[in-house]
């Protein structure tokens, strides 16, 4: 009796084994299945990208055939410049001809003469392609400075993966050239891992983007005036960061990050319940910690030039959510506490604000987020 | 033996299994969390990315295309001319008229360089910005250029009426220094063909001397409208008519834009009064300031909305981005609140800093006569209250005055702004002894006289006056009361009197001085003279010059009226 009880226990355990077996056999055929589908992907994914190249190569071609053909029959021509020679010679320098900036001519006149714009690139290796683009501007502030202490905090928790997979970007939007050599050189000698892997790149804004009224001196110090260059300095960021990564996330230069926050940024992104998000909040304060679409990102841009003159960049986002999901009937303020969707605030804030020196001359700012 | 063999067979099988099992496990464990998660996230942020990369290529590919037209289509220019004639100058090559197709596709689409971002289905066409339809020579330069959208209704089309009253009250001045521009907003060849030679055989004078253009859109300009979304509760059709709307009014703005210094955008089914033009002209240069953004001449509607020029490409763009969205008017006044609201301050504050933007011009210059809306099935009856009071007298601007009342004012219905024909006056019921008083200059007073006035006699601690601004002559007047709702707010009993600025103390001085007009006019006991008065609630006349300039004109009430009263035209006209 005690064998047969013993030999059928053996019997029972083996079945179920036998089972648990073919389980896994099932689930391996499943992913098998996945990874053939995922192949299928990258086949279809290598498939567009050729004809893409194919149809960069074409676009190529065409434009070198035609500028030969006009160089040819054109050279007889006098030098008087003509608008359109002057386009051929523009063509002619340079092949990229249209670029995110020139976006700037329609909302900016006075840039309509000027050539080819574009932010010049002090440190940098051109990455792109990441998921996400961390934006920083940094003005002087005199004797306070915290965009060392913010690079630390910002780099020093990240993990390497997510260091490689990512870019942060400093635009220097002082027409101080002293203080530009300041900021290549603090970062050039405390960052130069990042910098050799291009995970930190440093661009400065020529003066010449800036309406004339706000660089005359005795402008500076007019807190309009200073507000309107914030506005253009972010919305300038904002456009060199476009192509590069798949969100972009605004920063301050006086911040510090909490530990892991890149993580948390991400996991919290890949699992938010609203896909229609427009844009989120990783801290309450000003526009510390906003994290956009890169697709969408033009469209914020775009508002933010429409009404540059007319209030601060943060005041500008406000209105912007409000706009894209209020009707006009109700009180506005209180229809965007309904749609908390589509404006996604973060809790607990990952980025909090440490300085109190303002960017502005001889203001002092004590703004601290409770939410940190 | 038998019981240790089959033992045996049971533990051979119990380990095989488990060793197939744990075997399966390990690989599935070890693959799934490794190769399929990591796969998928990679796979999906690669999508994106690709299908982002796609998108910019095609734009870039849009952008190319364009310019490599632009630089062929000069070339073979060049070529012809080369051809044709050996000795032209490449600079003039710019300034040849059979350029001009050229430039003016060229302009009109790269002036809006953001209008491939908001409407990418653009990219699928090359012509998807190139009117259909384009009737007219192209005029620019003007002080004016007036849009008027026009869709197509199922029952009456008022298009060849508008027209015939916009162009009949033009003068010939007029007509050289404005365009006029119908956008026939369909697609149907056959209608647009239509409406267009319809336009043709009734204006072809107009068309020939550039004052009337006709485009219409092209089919690839419009998205496919099926996959709208419904939002804020309208259906879907209305859905599709509104943002249908907001691509005409774009597309039309867009062309219009570099055509002149202001644009005024008007409907299809309006009636205009005369000298329209010439007075939104100067209504608009008249402005203190350059802040404002929109000149109101009508209340309803978009009728007789005018903008700046350099502004129409902002505004553009405002509605381009929010096309989807909302309304074109709710989308206009949201323009005006992010310029100038604050949620965090009162909406009467907000009113107040939108009423500078927007600016309402009154009388109205234009009335609504249609009553079948472009929008299927819907019956309007919306008409312009502020259009047709004043329809007999041109438009006026009273000569400058300090208007003071004793009657007490009905909200907002005040005497300054009846003044200045923003609005009439309302008053509650006044008594024997109120007035109306038009005071045409502004007494400073001295407290103490220099030497000068002692030289000239006066006696030392009197009181000097010094005159601001100079008396006025008015040579004619006219009062109305009282107005179409409430026609029974009459003036009762009540005169019209003047005051000179030489003022007689006295009949006696008057006799003495030889003045003997003014002995033919009662006189009130402080010194008005009475010139005329109410008549079934007008008063109107002329002022006798012999009376000279005037200090102020006054309505005097003589005795209690039993109703409120009601002033809705106030009229003086100064003397040449």
């Amino acid at each position: 009796m005690k064998t047969k009880n013993v030999n059928l226990l053996f019997a029972l355990v083996a079945v179920l084994l036998f089972g648990f077996s073919c389980f896994c056999i099932s689930r391996m055929n499943q992913t098998n299945n996945q990874l053939i589908n995922c192949r299928n992907h990258v086949l279809e994914f290598k498939e567009t990208m050729l004809r893409l190249k194919n149809k960069s190569e074409n676009n190529h071609q065409n434009l070198v055939k035609v500028l030969h053909q006009l160089k040819h029959k054109v050279a007889p021509a006098k030098p008087s410049g003509s608008i359109l020679e002057k386009k051929v010679n523009m063509l002619d320098q340079d092949e990229t001809v249209f670029n995110q900036f020139e976006v700037l001519k329609f909302f900016l006149p006075h840039l309509r003469t000027a050539g080819n714009i574009y932010p010049d690139i002090a440190i940098g290796r051109q990455r792109a392609g990441v998921s996400f683009a961390l934006g920083i501007t940094t003005i002087d502030r005199g004797n306070h400075t915290y965009l060392k202490q913010t690079l630390t905090s910002v780099l020093s928790r990240m993990t390497p993966e997510e260091e490689e997979d990512s870019v942060v970007i400093v635009s220097v939007a002082d027409t101080d050239e002293n203080y530009l050599k300041s900021v290549v050189h603090m970062v050039k000698t405390r960052f130069r891992k990042q910098v050799q892997s291009g995970a930190l790149e440093v661009i400065s804004i020529p003066a010449l983007f800036y309406p004339q009224t706000l660089l005359e001196k005795k402008t500076t110090k007019n807190a309009k005036n200073w507000q309107i260059k914030q506005v253009l300095d972010f919305c300038i960021l904002m456009l060199y960061a476009q192509p590069k990564a798949t969100y972009y996330l605004q920063l301050e230069d006086d911040i510090v990050a909490k530990k892991m926050y890149f993580t948390k940024m991400k996991d919290f992104v890949n699992s938010v319940t609203s896909k229609d998000w427009f844009y989120i909040e990783f801290s309450v304060l000003g526009f510390i910690g906003k994290l956009f679409r890169s697709k969408d990102l033009m469209d914020f841009v775009h508002f933010f030039l429409i009404f540059y003159r007319a209030k601060p960049i943060d005041v500008l986002l406000d209105d912007i959510a409000l706009l894209r999901m209020c009707s006009f009937g109700g009180p506005l303020r209180s229809c965007l506490q309904l749609k908390r969707e589509v404006r996604v605030q973060y809790k607990p804030s990952l980025f909090q604000h440490v300085g109190t020196h303002s960017s502005f001359p001889g203001r002092e700012q004590h703004l601290k987020d409770h939410y940190y | 033996m038998r019981l240790r063999n089959g033992t045996f067979l049971t533990l051979l099988l119990f380990c095989l299994c488990a060793f197939l099992s744990l075997s399966w496990y390990a690989a599935l464990s070890g693959q799934k969390g490794d190769v399929v998660d990591i796969y998928q996230r990679e796979f999906l942020a690669l999508r994106d990315r690709l299908h982002a990369a796609e998108q910019e290529s095609l734009k870039r590919s849009k952008e190319l295309n364009l310019v490599l037209e632009e630089i062929k289509r000069a070339v073979s220019e060049r070529q012809a001319l080369r051809d044709g004639e050996g000795n032209r100058t490449w600079g003039r090559l710019t300034e040849d008229p059979r350029l001009k197709p050229w430039n003016v596709s060229h302009r009109h689409v790269l002036h809006l360089p953001t209008v491939f971002h908001h409407l990418p289905h653009l990219l699928a066409k090359e012509s998807s910005l190139q009117p259909a339809v384009r009737v007219g020579q192209g005029r620019t330069g003007v002080s004016v250029v007036m849009g008027i959208p026009s869709v197509r209704r199922e029952v009456h089309s008022y298009l060849t009426d508008t027209l015939h009253s916009l162009i009949s009250e033009l003068s010939p001045q007029e007509k050289e220094d404005s365009v006029i521009v119908v956008l026939i907003a369909e697609t149907d060849t056959q209608y647009t063909s239509a409406v267009t030679e319809n336009i043709k055989a009734l204006f072809p004078t107009e068309i020939h001397s550039g004052l009337l253009e006709v485009i219409s859109p092209s089919p690839h300009f419009y998205p496919d409208f099926s996959r709208l979304r419904e939002s804020f509760g309208d259906p879907k059709e209305r859905v599709r008519w509104r943002t249908k709307q907001n691509l005409d009014y774009c597309f039309l703005m867009m062309y219009a834009q570099s055509k002149g210094i202001y644009y005024v955008q008007l409907e299809d089914d309006i009636v205009a009064k005369p000298n329209y033009l010439s007075t939104m002209k100067n209504f608009a240069l008249q402005q203190p300031s350059e802040d404002w953004m929109i000149l109101e001449f009508s209340q309803l509607g978009f009728i007789g909305k005018m903008f700046k020029s350099l502004d129409l490409s902002l505004i553009v763009e405002f509605i381009l981005m929010f096309y989807r969205d909302k309304p074109i008017d709710w989308l206009l006044d949201h323009i005006l609140w992010v310029k100038v609201c604050n949620p965090e301050k009162d909406a009467k504050h907000c009113d107040r800093q939108k009423a500078n933007l927007r600016i309402r011009f009154k009388p109205s210059l234009f009335q609504h006569v249609g009553t079948h809306s472009s929008l299927a099935g819907k019956i309007q009856k919306l008409k312009d209250k502020d259009f047709g009071k004043h329809a007999l007298r041109k438009e006026h601007v009273n000569p400058p005055a300090e208007v003071s009342t004793s009657l007490k004012t009905y909200q907002h219905f005040t005497l300054e702004k009846a003044y200045l024909r923003e609005d009439f006056f309302w008053a509650f019921t006044p008594a024997a002894g109120d007035f109306i008083r038009f005071r045409f200059f502004q007494p400073l007073r001295l407290e103490r006289p220099g030497m000068a006035f002692s030289l000239l006699g006066l006696d030392r601690g009197s009181w000097a006056v010094l005159r601001l601004t100079g008396p006025l002559g008015v040579c004619r007047f006219f009062f109305r009361s009282g107005n179409i709702e409430h026609p029974e707010d009459k003036l009762f009993n009540t005169s019209v009197e003047v005051l000179p600025f030489d003022n007689p103390q006295s009949e006696k001085e008057a006799l003495q001085e030889g003045r003997s007009a003014t002995l033919r006019y009662p006189r009130s006991p402080d010194g008005y003279l009475q010139i005329g008065s109410f008549y079934k609630g007008v008063a109107e006349g002329e002022v006798d010059p012999a009376f000279g300039p005037l200090e102020a004109l006054r309505l005097s009430i003589q005795t209690d009226s039993p109703v409120w009263v009601i002033l809705s035209e106030i009229f003086l006209k100064k003397a040449d």
